[in-house]
């Protein structure tokens, strides 16, 4: 019985996400942008908006916006960046070689480099949550 | 004019006049005196040229007499802050990256255009919508709601919801319908069957939505908030009352 509760406990906090409600609403809010972008390509306003209760939520709880979202998003218009429908993407070899987003309607630029080997932080595979929890439960002896 | 007469006379001078100090308050000395009126130099009236240098260059305009008045009675004032209000260069707007608020009303950046004022492109979000909220509320519609869900369903969103006006101090808008696409502090858009965009607002209307084949009835007048910040806020359960 209390093998059982205790695994139980451990399955909950494992599963526990700070602020999951909003972290629902954002995911919400950048697939409605997505929808409403797929649906007629050139209704941007809406899918704009979105965009920008999204960063609102994120900004007012302090939340982080992984950088897979947060690169697909113009800074300046809050204009969701589609590769073809609503930026130009393209590669520059001058300076350093690196890749060159454009956002079409703001021509607001974003620049990535391309280097070998490159890690974003976000990625790195100690800072992941799952495995962060994995160890926690590890050295309480809750894991195998 | 006078003060350069003042230098000439203080240069040093002959042998003679060594011995004589001229400091630069004193008085001229006599031989100029004497030659006063053919060169032209005549004491000047108080202060004339201190206030016309000051009106020159004292910035704040309303008040400049008294500003003068002051300065005149001796109290020390320091010119050196006085500094000058920034305009922002066309550069400065450029480094900007982001637009600022009034940029955005201008440009219009979140005004749904006419053309996209269409039922059918929205059907999609509210399926998507219909999806959320299953995902978001977790409940079995057989058991109805508890306490804690309700309170889910005020921080959920409503962005692509199928909303319908039940009660409304204005009469007119009692029965419309319609996908939700915005939500501002203080008003609803939403798209009706026949295409049309209607902005409703929050205030003093009763709003009915369905939530996985239950009917939830929503006041607009606790919803009053920008709909970002709707997920932060935390709500006091209050007496309802009605319109």
């Amino acid at each position: 019985m209390t093998k059982n509760k205790k695994g139980k406990k451990a399955e909950k906090r494992k599963y526990h996400v700070p602020n999951r409600e909003a972290f629902h609403r954002m995911n919400f809010l950048y697939q409605a942008a997505h929808s409403t972008l797929v649906q007629n390509p050139n209704n941007i306003e809406l899918s704009r908006f979105y965009i920008a209760t999204m960063k609102t939520i994120a900004k007012r709880l302090v939340l982080r916006i992984d950088p897979s979202v947060k690169r697909t998003i113009c800074k300046r218009c809050h204009t969701l960046l589609l590769p073809g429908i609503t930026s130009t993407v393209r590669m520059r070899a001058k300076r350093e070689r690196h890749l060159v987003v454009t956002c079409i309607f703001c021509k607001q630029v974003k620049r990535f480099l391309t280097r070998e080997g490159h890690q974003l932080w976000s990625e790195k595979p100690e800072l992941r949550l799952d495995t962060q929890i994995d160890k926690q439960a590890a050295d309480k002896g809750l894991l195998p | 004019m006078t003060s350069v007469n003042k230098e000439a006379s203080m240069l040093p001078s002959t042998s003679k006049e060594a011995a004589v100090y001229y400091g630069a308050y004193n008085d001229l000395p006599e031989e100029v005196n004497k030659y006063k009126e053919e060169l032209g130099i005549e004491k000047p009236a108080q202060n004339v040229f201190v206030e016309s240098f000051l009106r020159r260059t004292v910035t704040s305009k309303r008040r400049v007499d008294q500003e003068i008045r002051n300065i005149l009675s001796a109290k020390a004032i320091v010119m050196d802050v006085v500094k000058p209000k920034k305009v922002p260069t066309e550069t400065s707007m450029k480094q900007r990256k982001s637009l600022t608020a009034k940029e955005r009303r201008q440009l219009k950046i979140y005004d749904i255009k006419p053309d996209h004022q269409k039922y059918t492109i929205y059907e999609p979000l509210h399926y998507l919508w219909k999806d959320y909220i299953r995902d978001y509320l977790q409940i079995l519609p057989e058991k109805g709601f508890n306490k804690q869900t309700l309170e889910k369903l005020l921080k959920a969103d409503y962005h692509g919801c199928i909303i319908k006006v039940t009660k409304s101090k204005c009469p007119s808008y009692v029965g419309t319908t319609g996908i939700v696409v915005q939500e501002t502090k203080n008003v609803f858009k939403i798209i009706t069957k026949d295409d049309i965009l209607k902005t409703i607002p929050k205030v003093n209307t009763v709003f009915c939505v369905e939530v996985q084949s239950l009917l939830v009835t929503l006041y607009g007048n606790h919803l009053r908030r920008r709909a970002s910040e709707r997920s932060v806020k935390k709500f006091k359960s209050k007496p309802t009352i009605d319109l």
